[in-house]
């Protein structure tokens, strides 16, 4: 594709039924399916981890008791978290991003379709590097924080740890390559007519989300390279005799660590905010002021990150400060969450699955968003530090944000694939998801006095880790149903219409199901206030300016008009 | 001695006036007195937003009675726009922000309180032990030089803790003291307790750090007064562990290795 004119031709890609097409692809439909596709095969790869840990705490063990002795269960606890945040969260919603962006922004791709392909590639081939690790003596066992100086050979010689850390060098690499194309995408490739503040919500979340990823995956990258070369080179940046080693890493971590909580949200919270809009029949409360506070929350993700540090030996004067912005950054979700409760409010709410799911998606963040007030307490925070209390809090935090996203798959799987999901068999995993979900990480919060990452813990919590582990093996089990139910539906399920939700109204439903390959029969514009497909002819005229808009419309433009 | 003349439970310092607003005494009190006002109002603020939350999405289902005639609903292909409503919005979310304003201002004048509760490090009342994190034990160094795996410390009396690490990342905590802190290699912090009365508490390490992180438990005995006074004057600088100071064998253990420091499970 190397000039306009190529370009606009219909490109030559083989069928999508044969294997050959998924490799040479670079569209950006076909990448964002592959995005998806690859990232649920790591949650079913973290998940399993994660069943493993909760396997092991079923009673409190003694060293070498159990499924996992002690570095095997370091090890599954540390990839679960990596697994889960690196792999599957965040190249999830980039999968939808990938499919649903340039559809909603009337683009025909992504600006840069072979970059598109190679973020793909470098991230399925960090994660199998990652994969890789388990079998170099010991994959990375400190934990996803990684805290210094744990994380060098002195401690932890094994080969596979330092596989693990390329692997996420290689997934900081995917990660950059593929924000720069999305930048450049939203911001330069939007419809005529479509402005920055009237790009649909889920844009907006994932332009945030990538001008973020920007900033603090360059942090993490620093972090890694200085990791990399006392791993590697002998150099002694981490290590125990460099008196402010530790510190060190903790504030490269961290810098990356906050934002990354809203890198890995965001997107979820703008499914949310099309998923109400479609399924409440009503347009967003206060969309101008949510929009102001996302933008806001962006900003301030890198002036908060010390609220990690509370116990190290950082001042009061620097705890005061980050207690503040802390608090700060906890208002304006307060105003997204009032927006979308009050857009139920003279709706006409149908609680199909995609609805259900973030609804509940909505319910769940609610309750982690109070429990991290409890945490915004210096005081409370002190002694939450390292235990269960964390761990609940931001799992309710961020599997909540994954419930979003998996009705996000809901929501689009007709767009994806032309046809309809069982609806029965969707509501079905829902019940299981979020009785499983609550069964999981609820009595967490009851017994959050065990210390995080251990296994020995006081025998009077039993019952409630048992709880909890009969809990994650329900929500793990609930995925079994939506394989099942999107796999037979992507073959035998009904077919979708372009549009098959009512009151649906951004651009992506105004094409097929799924979308010619071009995405758009003409070119997409906005401005007469709302979507019309203009022939070439057309544009030409407008652009040389023989035509005003009216005349466009009245000579080549269709209007777009569906009824609900 | 320690001032233990002020608030316990949740009732107390709401209801008597000026600084007895701001809990002190012990950790635990000020730990328990903030925990339950948060726990009271998160569950009846959780309770208020979630049931206007499932009523709204219960009234407003479609097939139920409710007159929307001039609503209008989005349409396909619009230009994304919001609905009305904004005032309620701005309303809702003020109450939220005085409410989460308010509730960590006032811990705030805990915290004030609980990093610097008035008795100078130099009370000689007060009792200092430095604490040494290590794969996978702690080690405890009292003012003589005597050096012990468990902590032992008077009742009713201030301890200051200094604590540090000889190697890794650690976290020293006793969760019946309320008492917590990083063990950092190369930087040393500072917390402090009040244990009311003997006692043995059980204290972990709260940062993973290593294969033995899971029991690297030790414990804190309270005793009374007379009675450490009694143990303490019988110890001297040459018993307990080897040398702290410097990195010990245990440094460069592999992590396959498992801690022959374990004590046994939970505590």
């Amino acid at each position: 594709m190397s000039d306009g004119a190529s370009r606009l031709a219909t490109p030559e890609l083989p069928d999508a039924t044969t294997l050959k097409r998924w490799f040479v692809t670079t569209n950006h439909k076909d990448v964002g399916l592959l995005y998806v596709g690859t990232s649920l095969f790591f949650l079913v790869f973290g998940g399993v981890l994660a069943l493993l840990v909760r396997s092991q705490l079923w009673v409190s063990r003694a060293p070498g008791e159990g499924l996992l002795g002690p570095v095997a269960y370091n090890q599954a606890v540390s990839a679960h978290g990596l697994l889960m945040v690196f792999w599957f969260l965040s190249p999830l919603a980039i999968g939808l991003a990938n499919y649903v962006v340039p559809l909603q922004i009337g683009a025909k791709d992504l600006a840069f379709p072979r970059l598109n392909a190679l973020s793909y590639w470098l991230y399925l081939f960090s994660g199998l590097l990652f994969g890789v690790s388990f079998f170099q003596g010991t994959s990375f066992s400190g934990g996803w924080t990684m805290y210094a100086p744990l994380n060098v050979p002195t401690f932890m010689p094994s080969l596979g740890a330092t596989t693990t850390v390329f692997a996420l060098i290689l997934f900081t690499a995917s990660v950059t390559v593929g924000g720069v194309n999305f930048i450049t995408t939203i911001h330069r490739m939007r419809a005529k007519g479509l402005s920055l503040w009237r790009m649909p919500l889920f844009t907006w979340t994932i332009l945030l989300t990538v001008w973020m990823m920007l900033f603090a995956f360059a942090a993490l990258l620093a972090a890694l390279l200085v990791l990399s070369s006392d791993r590697l080179l002998g150099t002694m940046y981490f290590a125990q005799s460099s008196p402010g080693g530790a510190l060190l890493w903790t504030h490269l971590f961290w810098f990356f660590g906050h934002p990354e909580v809203y890198i890995v949200f965001f997107p979820a919270l703008g499914v949310m905010a099309e998923v109400f809009q479609t399924f409440t029949g009503r347009r967003i409360v206060g969309r101008k002021w949510f929009i102001a506070a996302m933008v806001l929350v962006a900003v301030q993700s890198f002036f908060v990150w010390m609220h990690h540090m509370f116990l190290t030996s950082i001042s009061l004067n620097v705890k005061t400060l980050f207690m503040a912005t802390t608090i700060g950054i906890s208002l304006p979700f307060d105003l997204m969450v009032f927006a979308l409760i009050y857009t139920l409010k003279k709706g006409d709410i149908r609680f199909s699955t995609p609805f259900l799911f973030n609804f509940g998606a909505l319910v769940l963040f609610i309750l982690g968003g109070i429990t991290g007030v409890f945490l915004g307490a210096v005081v409370l925070d002190y002694e939450f530090r390292g235990t269960y209390w964390v761990v609940a809090h931001f799992h309710y935090v961020m599997v909540g944000g994954v419930t979003a996203l998996i009705g996000g798959i809901y929501y689009w799987f007709p767009k994806f694939t032309g046809r309809m999901y069982d609806e029965f068999l969707g509501k079905v995993h829902f019940a299981m998801y979020f009785v499983g979900f609550n069964l999981l990480y609820f009595p967490m919060f009851v017994a959050w006095e065990t210390p995080r990452r251990v296994f020995a813990y006081q025998s009077s919590l039993e019952p409630w880790h048992q709880l909890a582990t009969v809990g994650g093996f329900l929500l793990g089990s609930s995925f079994l149903v939506m394989f099942y139910n999107l796999y037979r539906s992507a073959w035998a399920g009904e077919e979708a219409s372009a549009s098959p939700w009512e009151y649906a109204s951004t651009a992506e439903w105004t094409v097929s199901s799924p979308p010619p390959l071009e995405n758009y029969d003409g070119y997409p514009d906005y401005t007469e206030g709302e979507l019309r497909y203009l022939d070439e002819a057309t544009v030409r005229a407008e652009s040389t300016g023989a035509g005003g808009a009216a005349a466009a419309a009245a000579d080549g433009g269709t209007l777009l008009r569906r009824e609900g | 001695m320690v001032p233990c003349d002020t608030v316990r439970g949740l009732a107390l310092p709401l209801h008597t006036g000026g600084g007895g607003l701001v809990p002190r005494g012990t950790r635990v009190q000020v730990f328990d007195s903030i925990f339950e006002v948060f726990l009271v109002l998160g569950t009846l603020v959780g309770a208020v937003v979630l049931g206007y939350m499932g009523l709204k999405a219960f009234q407003y289902r479609r097939g139920a009675e409710h007159d929307d005639g001039d609503v209008s609903r989005p349409v396909l292909g619009e230009l994304p726009r919001g609905s009305e409503g904004g005032g309620k919005l701005f309303v809702s979310f003020g109450l939220s922000a005085v409410v989460v304003v308010s509730l960590i201002s006032w811990t705030y004048l805990t915290l004030l309180y609980v990093e610097d509760p008035g008795r100078s490090a130099a009370d000689p009342e007060a009792l200092e032990v430095e604490v040494i994190g290590g794969q996978f034990s702690w080690t405890f160094v009292y003012p003589n030089g005597h050096r012990s795996t468990v902590l032992r410390a008077p009742a009713d009396t201030d301890v200051h803790l200094t604590v540090t690490s000889r190697d890794v990342f650690h976290n020293f905590g006793v969760p019946g003291l309320r008492v917590k802190t990083d063990a950092i290699p190369g930087q040393t912090t500072s917390t402090w307790f009040v244990a009311d009365e003997p006692g043995t508490y059980a204290a972990h390490c709260y940062e993973l750090c290593g294969s033995g992180h899971s029991f690297m438990d030790t414990e804190v005995v309270i005793m009374e007064p007379a009675d450490y006074e009694a143990w303490y004057a019988n110890t001297s600088a040459s018993a307990g562990p080897a040398n702290a100071s410097a990195p010990n064998a245990t440094v460069s253990d592999g992590p396959t290795r498992l801690p022959t420091t374990a004590k046994g499970v939970g505590a």
